[in-house]
């Protein structure tokens, strides 16, 4: 536990000090972030109210900071593969496995490294920014538990992460595959439009993606929204899911490892 | 330099005791790398040791099987068939203990590091993630290290902004920065300028010796193998060829000496009968010198003078050892004793 700390921690320095490096770069990327949570709060004022108000909330606004919230985190626990991907590419890959550190907290840390470099520079920038300007402020309560259940779906995205990364191991590139998984993230979760508006195949697909019932149930006990399905099943579901995957990438990563050192883990 | 006594890195005190000092041990490894229908053989069964305090320099020819046999000993590739053990581990089954005593600097790794950090940002970084290390303890060390390597100048640049020597330098620092006791290096001097090159290498015997560590470098460079190895192990086609002192290299090829002339103004027609002498295995030329290599220099050496005479030629004759070099192409041609 330590180590993971540790390890998370010092991906956090380096991060920091990556993105802090180029200030102008670094300011006005701050700077977007607020621009995107004012602009969110425009595309929320001209959207038509009464379209939205099947769901229990003509708050557009807010339905979308919390989808790109989600979508920001969806990012945070993929980027992994692309750092192993980068990692490959440069030859510090072997470096990385001669090291004693376990690959599976390394990946990790690299997911959630990110994840909180992006929430204290994009997503409470942006949040701050709408939310000062709706002057509507979620209830404390409402808002620790949408963040348990955001952290619950983060942790079973990482895992998708983990196995993504392990097949970079084994495949050397796996881009396509990582553009399906962002497209069908996007599209089928309700993170932009909606899971109620969708067809039913599309939802009963959606059902099994943890990503859903993450940003179903965040939405529900913040903005008090109708879920698609009860909400102690998507607790149940979320829960499922991330320990489904949760051993899915442990499995993935012994034995993607074990067949890439087989074969080496240089690119070529 | 390195003042404080032998220090363990993480698991020092955990060596087997049945190894005693032989750190690094591998018996009968085979590898093997398939692509396709194609089969290529990169390790034939190979036994290696080393000892501590002890640097082995592994020479051969591209593809020889060196790297792989690096890669397996420091858990990144997974034999075929065989065992090697690590400090006592074994580094199959017990890799993640292998990895917490070793340090590791592959080829190919100038890149491998954070552009946008500095030097010292980086290998603070690794240490402290990767090792557990405390930040200040990385940065006495780093200082310690970029002093003996007079790299100190180049701690609080951009990695991206580096050369190719300098990446390197960077390299090697961070493979030693946990101070391992067993340290393996694929092709370390590759892009140093020479005294940076001769830098390292005295850092390295003496780190050896220090910290009673077995150092593996894989290297093209004879200079370097003359220089800080206590062993060359010669590889050629997965197989290990010669295992022995850079000397006993030497003299344990057939063409064992070598009569050097200064060949300013020789003709060519006597070089060419040169090559003809009794006892004269083959005529090279390197830049203005003739190497006349040749079984008994000093019986070679008046036919050769008498032959000079004959023909007005009086140049400077001395006869000399064999290269290290030379040595190594005349093994990777096959011709051992």
């Amino acid at each position: 536990m330590t180590n993971t700390l540790k390890m998370i921690n010092m991906m956090v320095w380096r991060r920091v000090k990556e993105i802090t490096r180029y200030k102008l770069n670094f300011t006005i990327e701050l700077i977007m972030s607020l621009i995107w949570g004012l602009g969110l709060m425009i595309f929320g004022f001209i959207i038509d109210p009464a379209k939205l108000n099947s769901i229990g909330s003509s708050n557009y606004a807010v339905f979308l900071l919390l989808g790109v919230a989600f979508q920001h985190y969806q990012s945070a626990a993929i980027w992994v593969a692309w750092e192993i991907k980068g990692e490959l590419t440069k030859g510090q890959i072997e470096y990385t496995f001669a090291s004693p550190v376990s690959r599976y907290v390394y990946m990790l840390s690299s997911s959630i490294s990110q994840a909180i470099v992006g929430t204290l520079f994009g997503v409470i920038p942006m949040f701050a920014t709408a939310l000062i300007l709706l002057g509507n402020f979620p209830i404390p309560s409402s808002f620790l538990i949408a963040s348990v259940t955001l952290f619950l779906t983060f942790l079973a995205l990482c895992q998708i992460g983990v196995i993504m990364s392990s097949a970079i191991l084994l495949f050397k590139d796996v881009s396509a595959i990582m553009s399906i998984l962002n497209f069908i993230f996007q599209i089928t979760t309700g993170m932009f439009v909606p899971l109620q508006f969708m067809p039913d195949p599309l939802r009963i697909f959606a059902f099994f993606i943890p990503l859903t019932h993450g940003i179903d149930l965040s939405r529900h006990f913040i903005m008090g929204t109708n879920t698609v399905w009860p909400v102690e099943l998507e607790l149940v579901m979320l829960l499922v899911l991330t320990l489904f995957f949760s051993i899915l990438a442990k499995v993935s990563i012994s034995r993607l490892e074990r067949k890439a050192k087989e074969e080496g883990l240089a690119l070529a | 330099m390195m003042q404080t006594k032998i220090e363990t890195m993480v698991e020092t005190n955990t060596v087997n005791p049945v190894l005693g000092e032989t750190l690094i041990q591998a018996t009968g490894l085979w590898k093997t790398y398939k692509s396709g229908s194609k089969h290529t053989i990169a390790l034939n069964d190979v036994n290696i040791h080393v000892k501590e305090e002890e640097i082995v320099c592994l020479l051969g020819p591209n593809g020889a099987g060196k790297t792989t046999l690096v890669k397996i000993l420091s858990t990144l590739l997974l034999p075929d068939r065989g065992r090697a053990m690590v400090m006592g581990y074994d580094v199959v089954s017990q890799g993640d203990r292998v990895r917490k005593v070793i340090g590791y600097a592959g080829q190919d790794s100038e890149r491998s590091a954070f552009f946008r950090l500095t030097v010292r940002e980086n290998l603070v970084f690794f240490a402290s993630a990767f090792y557990g290390l405390h930040k200040s303890e990385v940065n006495k060390r780093i200082e310690e290290m970029a002093g003996e390597f007079d790299f100190k100048d180049c701690l609080d640049q951009y990695f991206i902004s580096l050369s190719g020597g300098q990446k390197q330098t960077f390299i090697i620092m961070r493979s030693l920065i946990t101070r391992p006791r067993v340290v393996f290096m694929d092709e370390p001097s590759k892009s140093l300028d020479p005294l940076t090159a001769s830098k390292i290498r005295k850092y390295l015997k003496d780190y050896a010796r220090e910290r009673r560590a077995a150092i593996i470098v894989t290297t093209h460079n004879m200079r370097e193998a003359e220089e800080i190895g206590d062993r060359v192990v010669m590889m050629n086609k997965g197989k290990i060829i010669f295992d022995g002192s850079p000397e006993k290299m030497r003299k344990s090829v057939t063409r064992a000496e070598v009569i050097q002339i200064n060949g300013n103004g020789v003709h060519e027609e006597v070089k060419k009968h040169l090559a003809h002498v009794k006892g004269v295995i083959s005529v090279q030329q390197e830049n203005s010198d003739l190497r006349i290599f040749c079984e008994d220099a000093y019986e070679t050496l008046p036919v050769v003078v008498n032959l000079l005479k004959d023909n007005g030629h009086r140049p400077g004759i001395r006869i000399e050892n064999l290269t290290l070099e030379e040595a190594f192409k005349i093994m990777v041609e096959g011709e051992v004793k």
